[in-house]
């Protein structure tokens, strides 16, 4: 009988929560890709057909041959490695700096990233457009570009900051000893150490420029038009397609939420760290 | 400390100087002049005063919007902190699989709202959703977000729980994971029951965590926009906007810039004054306690 309570006490405390939390992480995306997969008659069937009676792609295909997805994706790509590029060739200095100097105005000038962070995007929007618009960057990879990487700084800085303070000084000055000078310190010993905290900031930039939609829907036509916008403008033009919205979405969900299983752990950390230590 | 370079320090600080100076600082500064002026496209700005914010609290829309925004935020970040602590406590209490688990739950977090958009409206579509076949079965009516404005608040509010649960849950955790477990068992020692030791020991620790975390969403919740603009565009009737849709539509649907701009300000002051409030509240509940 003792054995009978127990595991009626475990299925309560432990199998039934994990099945809730996992039912509600997990089900919406295994349903959206699930039905991506189904044949269409299997959509509208009646009662309900929880596994696809045969694999299809053909949603898929549509998607890629009948509609403009393809160069969204080939758009989305572009935008986001140019923010990843332009974030990290401006952040990794700063944080270098940041880490390595101390200086007047440095305590401030990291609050003020996260004070930065406060900001709406949507408070942004007028002016940016009215900005984007006199330089002509309106519809151009350029200008949205500078803005995903823009968005980006304040959080890959704090990460990036403690990435390279978790390297020991010493290291610096042991080199610097040994007769390296400042650069070639920075290339042969603190960037290969850093070089983790670098990815895992590159895939965050990545991974945010990639899903971004409100700034990018107001300064994209039809040239620089993302996954996200055109994803946007499915919904309206094939209502009741389901197979067809499913396969889009699924494309955008799918790779990046492999990305992120793969720096989870320290995204997290970095995550963690700054808000806790605000 | 290597303290001799002050001028190569800045000169590798510039240039997030200048993108968040010319993308974020200036403009916000822009908008601030903007909701004091009478402007639209290709026409030229003049002063008002604060004849647009006069405006814009005259206007039954903007009201409806912000109810609609304080009752949005009010539910999801409650109801993220409750479930975000239950399932911190939960996990940090031995489950299977942890790793798995943890990769699982915090997934959402890289999911684009677009995606999470087209999951959740297909899950709840009133003619084929899996979700409204099983309302029906138990005798519930299908949500119909697209007609009913209560419903498609509803909906708003499933959709930004399901995206940023990860983010309350995660900071949670951490921080019931930096709770020393010597502190259970001195309070299993002293007789304390489940409930007491949660009193006691893990609520009171884990105070100031809930409070980062619940500012955070606070502020972040406040500025909800995608959600809303995907799932029901404020529709039927104007009847769902929030703030930032509202902000949206005065801006490029009605070419009002002034007024669009007096509302990204008012929204700004809003969520700030409705997080210091809610601090203040917990922070006195906290040291009454205590």
């Amino acid at each position: 009988m003792i054995w009978h309570r127990s595991f009626t006490r475990n299925l309560i405390q432990v199998e039934i929560p994990v099945l809730l939390v996992l039912a509600f992480a997990l089900a919406p995306f295994l349903w959206m890709l699930l039905t991506s997969i189904k044949p269409n008659a299997d959509l509208s069937q009646f009662p309900l057909r929880y596994l696809p009676s045969s694999t299809t792609f053909e949603h898929y295909r549509t998607l890629i041959q009948r509609t403009s997805f393809p160069i969204n994706l080939l758009n989305s790509l572009l935008i986001a490695s140019g923010a990843v590029l332009l974030g990290l060739a401006t952040s990794v200095p700063a944080a270098y700096s940041f880490s390595r100097f101390r200086f007047r105005g440095r305590r401030t000038l990291m609050t003020s990233f996260l004070v930065i962070n406060m900001f709406p995007i949507v408070l942004l929007i007028i002016p940016l457009f009215v900005l984007m618009r006199a330089l002509g960057l309106i519809d151009t990879f350029i200008g949205v570009i500078i803005g995903h990487s823009t968005f980006s700084i304040p959080f890959s800085i704090w990460m990036l900051v403690s990435y390279f303070n978790a390297i020991p000084r010493d290291l610096d000055e042991a080199a610097m000893i040994d007769g390296a000078s400042r650069l070639q310190t920075i290339r042969l010993v603190v960037l290969p150490l850093v070089m983790p905290g670098i990815v895992t900031t590159a895939i965050y930039v990545f991974i945010t420029s990639w899903n971004e939609y409100l700034f990018a829907m107001m300064l994209s036509g039809e040239t620089v038009r993302p996954v996200t916008v055109a994803l946007q403008l499915f919904i309206g033009e094939f209502t009741v397609q389901w197979g067809i919205l499913t396969a889009g979405g699924t494309i955008i969900a799918l790779p990046v939420t492999i990305l992120f299983l793969f720096v989870q752990k320290r995204l997290v950390g970095g995550l963690t760290a700054g808000a806790v230590k605000s | 400390m290597s303290t001799r370079a002050p001028l190569s320090a800045i000169a590798l600080v510039s240039p997030v100087q200048a993108m968040i100076g010319a993308i974020i600082f200036l403009p916000a500064l822009y908008v601030f002049w903007l909701s004091l002026n009478q402007s639209s496209f290709g026409q030229q700005a003049s002063f008002v005063g604060l004849a647009n914010y006069a405006k814009v609290l005259a206007d039954p829309y903007f009201w409806k919007a912000l109810l609609n925004t304080v009752i949005v935020v009010a539910v999801v970040v409650h109801v993220e902190l409750l479930i975000g602590l239950a399932m911190a406590l939960f996990f940090a209490s031995g489950v299977p699989f942890r790793p798995l688990l943890l990769a699982i739950v915090l997934a959402p977090y890289a999911v684009s709202e677009v995606s999470a958009v087209v999951m959740w409206r297909f899950l709840f579509e009133p003619d084929v959703g899996m979700m409204s076949r099983l309302l029906a079965s138990i005798g519930l009516p299908p949500i119909e977000w697209a007609v009913n404005p209560n419903h498609g608040l509803a909906m708003v509010s499933l959709l930004s729980i399901w995206l940023h649960l990860p983010f309350s849950f995660i900071i949670l955790y951490a921080a019931r994971l930096s709770i020393p477990s010597d502190l259970y068992e001195a309070a299993a020692i002293d007789g304390a029951s489940a409930w007491t030791s949660f009193r006691r020991v893990t609520l009171p620790l884990l105070m100031p965590a809930l409070l980062i975390a619940a500012l955070f969403r606070y502020i972040f919740a406040f500025r909800l926009f995608s959600e809303v603009w995907l799932m029901t565009g404020g529709g039927p009737a104007r009847s769902t906007e929030v703030l930032a849709v509202y902000l949206y539509l005065e801006a490029f649907r009605y070419n009002a810039f002034g007024p669009a701009a007096a509302t990204g300000w008012l929204l700004v002051l809003a969520s700030l004054l409705l997080a210091l409030f809610y601090l203040r509240r917990l922070y006195r509940e906290m040291f009454a306690r205590a």
